[in-house]
C-alpha cells in the first residue's frame, strides 16, 4: 500500500518572518518534508542580486526550520529559492522532489482530529492513503465531509465518502477514529471552513490544474483563512516522474 | 557545463578592490527554469519567450518609430528608410553573436558578463561602467522624446504654455516620478509590459496599413511627391544610420536579463534576433511611409512628433490620438526598460568588485535596488537637462557599439581557443564572417557620428579605464565564472 513516500512540501517566505508552530511540525512527523524556504522579489531586483545580500540570513533561518522537523525524526530536505513567481517556485520544487503534498501552515493547539473533505472532483483513494499515512499509528480522529449540492446528491456524496472509509480501513486507520458525514448546502467553502473550527488540521485534494488557484484561490483562502489549524493540499497525481514512484 | 572541481578556479585571494571586496563567485548550474548557484540556492528562472521579446521589442521601438522619422528625414531625405535598414542589418550581425554568448553564458548583465570573461577584467570594465552610461544617455533620449510627445499633447488639448518650453520640465518631471516607481513599486508589471508592446504594435501596424492605401491613392487625397531617393547623398544616409542606431540597442537589453530567461538556450536567440526583426521591418516600412506621403522635406520641419501630423492626415484627429498615445506609452515604456537595464547593468559589475558592493545593495522595504536605481536616476535626470535629443542618441550608441564590436571579438577570441566550459546551445551560422563583419560595423558606424559624440563617448571609455586602474586593477574576472 505505501507505493508512494508522501512527501510533503512545507514553503515558507524564510525572509518575510514566517515560522513553522510546533504543532505543525507535530502533524507531519510520521512523513518525509521538504522545507521549501523562498523569497519573492519585484521584478526590478534579479534574483542574484537578493540572493548576494540575504543568502547567508536565509539559509540560516532555514536551517533552524529543518532542525525542528529534523528533531522529531522524518527525513528532511531543504530547498532555498529566490524568485519573481512563487507559483512557479511552488510547482517547480514541488515537481523535483516529488512531493506529494503541500503544507499550508497554520497554528494548531494539538492534533486529534482531522477533517477530510472530499468531493467528486478530486481522488478520494489518494486522499485516503495519505492521510492514513499521515496519522501513522497515531490516535488521530478522522472526520470525512461531502458537502453535496442538494438532496438529490446526498446518496453519490456517502458512496465516496464510503470508498474513502474503506480505503483507510485497510491502510490501518482503526474503524472507531473515522466519522462519515453528507451535508447539504450551497456554499461548500464556507460549509468546510466551520467544520474546520473543530477540527486541528484539513487534508483536501487540490482540485484546479494549477496549484496556485487552489493555494492562493478562494477555496483554500478561505478555508485556510477560516480553519484554525494548518491545511495540507495532497497534490492531484502527476503525469510521467512528477508525483514520485508508482 | 561544467563547475565541479575541473573547472574555473576562484579567484585568487589577494585579488580584492580597493575595498577589498572580491568579484562574488557563484559557480552557477543553469537549466530549463532555474539557476543554481554554489549547488546550493536555486535563482528562478521567469521570464518566457514572449516577455523577452516584449522586452526587446518594448525598449527599442519608442524612438525609431516615434521620435526619429523627422528628424531623420530632414537628415538623409527619402533614403532615411536607407539608414534605418543599414541599422537594422548592423543589429542583425551583432544579436547572432550575442545570442551564442549568451546561451553560452545566460547571466545576469549580459554583454559586459560575456566581455568580461572573454577578454579580462579590463576590458570588462570600461565596457561595464561605459554600458550603465550608454543606458544613461539611452533612457534621458527616451525621457527627452516623451517630453516632446507631453508637450504635442499639452498643446492640442489647448493648455496655454505662455511660450515656454515644457520638454525638459515635462521629461524631468517623469523621470524622477519613473525612478520612484521602480524603487518604491512592487507590483509586478511584466504583464502590462507585454500590453503595452501589445498595443503599440497594433497602433503601428494600423498606421502602416493606412498609409499604404493613401500613398496608393485609395484614401484620402495624397500629394504627389518627385523626390530622388538619396536627395542628401550617400554620406548623409550612413551619418543618418549612426544616429538612428539608438533605435536598435534593446536587443541586448535582453540579454541583461539572461539571468532571468526561461530556457535560454532557446529563448536567448529567438528573442533577441526576433526583437530586431521585428522593430527593423517596422522602422523601414513606417519610414518609407512617412516620406512617400509627406516628403522628407515637409517631414524634417515638423520634428520629434512628426508622425502625429503624418498620421493626422491619414486618419484625421483619431489619427493623430492614436500616435499621441502611442507616441506616450512607447517613450515611457522604452525609457523605464532603460532605468531598469541601468541598474542591472551597475548590479553586475558591483558584483564583480569594479563597483563597490554597496551599489548592489538592496532596499530591506521594497525589496528594490534603490542604490543603483539612483545611480541611474541621478545621472539620467542630469543629461535630461541638456534636452539634446541628436547627442543623448549618439552617445547612447556610441558605448553600446563599443561593446557590440567587442561581444563579436570576444566570440572570436572564445571560439579560437575554447575553454572547457564554452559550450552554447546556440551556435553563429557563418561564422567567423558574421561576427567578424559585426565588429567592424559596429566599430565603423561610430566613425560617422558628430565630434561632440565621439569625444563625450572616448571620454567616458578612458574615464571608466581610469576607474578600473584605480579601484580594481588586482581583479582577474576572465573565464571566472
Amino acid at each position: 500500500m505505501s507505493d508512494p513516500d508522501w512527501t510533503v512540501l512545507v514553503p515558507i517566505e524564510v525572509l518575510e518572518g514566517e515560522t513553522i508552530p510546533e504543532s505543525v511540525v507535530d502533524v507531519l512527523t510520521t512523513l518525509p518534508v521538504v522545507v521549501l524556504g523562498y523569497h519573492v522579489l519585484p521584478e526590478q531586483t534579479p534574483p542574484g542580486q537578493a540572493r548576494l545580500q540575504f543568502e547567508t540570513q536565509a539559509q540560516t533561518k532555514l536551517d533552524e526550520l529543518a532542525a525542528a522537523f529534523r528533531e522529531t525524526g522524518g527525513p528532511v530536505e531543504t530547498r532555498l529559492v529566490f524568485t519573481h513567481d512563487e507559483e512557479q517556485t511552488l510547482d517547480r520544487v514541488a515537481d523535483e522532489t516529488g512531493c506529494d503534498a503541500i503544507l499550508v501552515p497554520n497554528p494548531a493547539p494539538e492534533v486529534e482530529r482531522l477533517l477530510v473533505p472530499l468531493s467528486g472532483e478530486v481522488n478520494g483513494s489518494r486522499i485516503a492513503e495519505f492521510v492514513a499515512a499521515l496519522i501513522g499509528d497515531r490516535d488521530i480522529a478522522v472526520t470525512l465531509l461531502h458537502v453535496a449540492d442538494d438532496e438529490a446528491e446526498t446518496s453519490a456524496g456517502r458512496s465516496i465518502l464510503s470508498d474513502a472509509a474503506a480505503h483507510l480501513r485497510d491502510s490501518g486507520v482503526p474503524d472507531a477514529a473515522i466519522t462519515s458525514e453528507v451535508t447539504v448546502s450551497q456554499a461548500p467553502i464556507r460549509t468546510i471552513a466551520t467544520a474546520a473550527v473543530d477540527h486541528h488540521a484539513v487534508v483536501m485534494g487540490e482540485s484546479e490544474p494549477s496549484l496556485r488557484s487552489f493555494l492562493f484561490g478562494d477555496t483554500s483562502e478561505q478555508v485556510a483563512a477560516q480553519s484554525v489549524g494548518p491545511v495540507v493540499v495532497v497534490r492531484r497525481e502527476r503525469d510521467g516522474d512528477g508525483s514520485g514512484e508508482t | 557545463m561544467v563547475d565541479s572541481p575541473g573547472g574555473p578556479a576562484p579567484p585568487p585571494t589577494e585579488a580584492t578592490n580597493r575595498d577589498g571586496e572580491r568579484p562574488a563567485v557563484e559557480r552557477p548550474e543553469t537549466t530549463e527554469e532555474v539557476t543554481v548557484v554554489d549547488e546550493r540556492t536555486e535563482l528562478e528562472r521567469t521570464i518566457g519567450l514572449t516577455g523577452g521579446i516584449a522586452i526587446g521589442v518594448g525598449t527599442m521601438i519608442g524612438a525609431g518609430i516615434f521620435v526619429f522619422p523627422g528628424i531623420a528625414a530632414g537628415r538623409a531625405g527619402p533614403a532615411a528608410a536607407g539608414s534605418f535598414a543599414i541599422g537594422a542589418v548592423i543589429a542583425l550581425l551583432v544579436a547572432l553573436p550575442t545570442s551564442e554568448l549568451a546561451t553560452a553564458m545566460p547571466r545576469s548583465g549580459g554583454g559586459y558578463y560575456f566581455i568580461s570573461r572573454g577578454m579580462g577584467s579590463l576590458f570588462g570594465a570600461v565596457v561595464g561602467l561605459s554600458l550603465w552610461f550608454g543606458l544613461v544617455f539611452a533612457s534621458a533620449f527616451y525621457l527627452v522624446g516623451f517630453g516632446f510627445y507631453a508637450e504635442a499633447v499639452l498643446v492640442r488639448l489647448g493648455v496655454a504654455l505662455g511660450g515656454f518650453d515644457v520638454v525638459v520640465p515635462l521629461a524631468l518631471l517623469f523621470g524622477v516620478f519613473l525612478t520612484v516607481l521602480n524603487v518604491t513599486g512592487t507590483e509586478n508589471a511584466a504583464k502590462l509590459q507585454n500590453g503595452v508592446v501589445g498595443v503599440l504594435l497594433a497602433i503601428i501596424v494600423a498606421f502602416l496599413v493606412f498609409g499604404g492605401l493613401s500613398i496608393f491613392g485609395l484614401i484620402g487625397e495624397p500629394e504627389p511627391i518627385g523626390e530622388s531617393f538619396l536627395s542628401k547623398g550617400a554620406f548623409s544616409v550612413l551619418t543618418t544610420a549612426a544616429l538612428v542606431f539608438t533605435s536598435y540597442l534593446g536587443f541586448a537589453q535582453v540579454a541583461t536579463v539572461a539571468g532571468e530567461i526561461k530556457d535560454p538556450g532557446r529563448n536567448l536567440p529567438l528573442a533577441m534576433v526576433g526583437s530586431v526583426l521585428i522593430v527593423g521591418v517596422l522602422y523601414v516600412a513606417t519610414i518609407f511611409v512617412a516620406v512617400s506621403a509627406f516628403g522628407s522635406e515637409r517631414l524634417a520641419t515638423l520634428g520629434e512628433t512628426a508622425m502625429v501630423t503624418v498620421a493626422e492626415s491619414f486618419l484625421g484627429s483619431l489619427g493623430a490620438f492614436a500616435i499621441l498615445f502611442g507616441g506616450l506609452l512607447a517613450t515611457v515604456s522604452s525609457a523605464n526598460a532603460s532605468i531598469l537595464s541601468t541598474s542591472r547593468a551597475i548590479y553586475a559589475v558591483s558584483k564583480d568588485a569594479l563597483l563597490p558592493r554597496f551599489a548592489s545593495r538592496i532596499n530591506l522595504e521594497y525589496g528594490t535596488p534603490h542604490v543603483a536605481l539612483g545611480m541611474a536616476g541621478g545621472p539620467i535626470l542630469a543629461l535630461v537637462l541638456l534636452g539634446e535629443v541628436a547627442v543623448l542618441a549618439e552617445v547612447a550608441s556610441f558605448l553600446h557599439l563599443v561593446m557590440y564590436g567587442l561581444m563579436c571579438i570576444a566570440l572570436i577570441a572564445l571560439r579560437r581557443d575554447e575553454p572547457a566550459w564554452y559550450d552554447p546551445d546556440f551556435r553563429v551560422p557563418g561564422y567567423p564572417v558574421v561576427p567578424a563583419l559585426g565588429a567592424l560595423a559596429s566599430f565603423a558606424l561610430i566613425g560617422f557620428m558628430q565630434l561632440t559624440s565621439q569625444l563625450i563617448g572616448f571620454a567616458i571609455m578612458l574615464l571608466s579605464a581610469g576607474w578600473y586602474y584605480y579601484y580594481a586593477r588586482d581583479v582577474t574576472l576572465r573565464g571566472v565564472l
